[in-house]
């Protein structure tokens, strides 16, 4: 799994526990079907883009990291 | 696999389950529209009114650890109005537009008449344990038959005791976290493969190349043996003549 993939499934999770929680501590309601929805697919969605972000961007420095070294003592 | 996991057991454990505590009437998937035009009626939640309670950031803020008192009091709009037969009250709790919880007190001997009361005691029990969170809930008033007379909704925000409920999320959004903290820490396992190095010490003992050597290999058996970190990646070719 990359850390793309990584990113975008903890992110659905956070999004979707956030509202959740959100509902328990009183800052949203949840009641009705229709904006309860918004409010979890709203927050899988938002969950998904930060976190893919933040994913991808480790991924990236990740890679970085491990990159194979230049070619600098082959030259002759 | 780890994080769904930890998402399918979030929405079992923190999404209460349906749990009519009285005679239920099937699942109502929208609250009942409020008002009537013949009667008018007032709830009150343990002594106080919950007609201010109408908004949810106006909720009315519960716990569950004991029980609760829900009177119902009723009157014809005017005097001159036909007099009204209420056969029961009901208390419904909403979440996700499903009737979590719903509570009827049926009148024995309902009788025509211009006013009166109904009361409600409610012993949430283990309720207390899984409801957590901001509720839509409707009071309403029906006929005999079962007709919506009169209907009030307003908001409670309940507690569960100890906060049990708000460990779960928590506990999920660490879950999580620590999912990017292992991203984040991956690179330090993905290290550069060590490049091939030479072992000056032991170029004599080591197992010879191939028995036919380059033509130029005897060029460099004129220098020294090649020193730790000089060698480049034809350190295995030396071979003393």
């Amino acid at each position: 799994m990359s850390a793309l993939t990584h990113g975008i499934g903890s992110g659905i999770a956070l999004g979707i526990v956030g509202a959740l929680l959100a509902q328990q501590l009183g800052f949203i309601e949840l009641s009705n079907i229709g904006p309860a929805l918004i409010y979890l697919v709203g927050g899988a969605l938002l969950g998904a883009v930060v976190f893919g972000a933040v994913g991808w961007a480790l991924g990236r420095r990740a890679l970085a990291r491990s990159a194979p070294p230049p070619d600098a003592g082959t030259s002759d | 696999m780890l994080l769904a996991g930890a998402v399918l057991l979030g929405i079992l454990l923190v999404v209460p389950v349906s749990f009519p505590v009285a005679t239920a009437s099937g699942l109502v998937l929208r609250p009942a529209a409020s008002g009537s035009g013949t009667l008018s009626g007032n709830v009150t939640w343990n002594g106080g009114s919950v007609a201010r309670y109408d908004t949810p950031s106006a909720a009315l803020e519960i716990t569950f650890d004991h029980p609760i008192d829900v009177r119902y009091y009723w009157n014809t709009s005017t005097p001159t109005s036909p007099p009204v037969t209420v056969g029961t009250a009901r208390l419904q709790m909403f979440y996700f537009g499903i009737a979590l919880s719903t509570r009827d007190v049926v009148e024995q001997s309902p009788v025509p008449g211009h006013t009166g009361s109904l009361d409600m005691s409610w012993d949430p029990g283990v309720l207390q344990w899984t409801l957590a969170g901001v509720y839509l809930v409707t009071a309403s008033l029906l006929d005999p038959n079962g007709s919506t007379l009169w209907s009030q909704n307003f908001w409670i925000h309940a507690t569960a005791p100890y906060g049990i409920l708000a460990v779960l999320p928590i506990l999920l959004v660490l879950i999580g976290l620590y999912e990017l903290y292992e991203v984040a820490i991956s690179g330090r396992y993905a290290r550069r493969a060590p490049a091939p190095k030479s072992a000056p010490a032991e170029s004599p003992r080591s197992p010879p190349g191939p028995s036919g050597a380059p033509p130029g290999a005897a060029e460099p058996a004129a220098t020294p043996p090649a020193e730790p970190g000089t060698a480049g990646g034809d350190a295995p070719s030396q071979e003393s003549p």
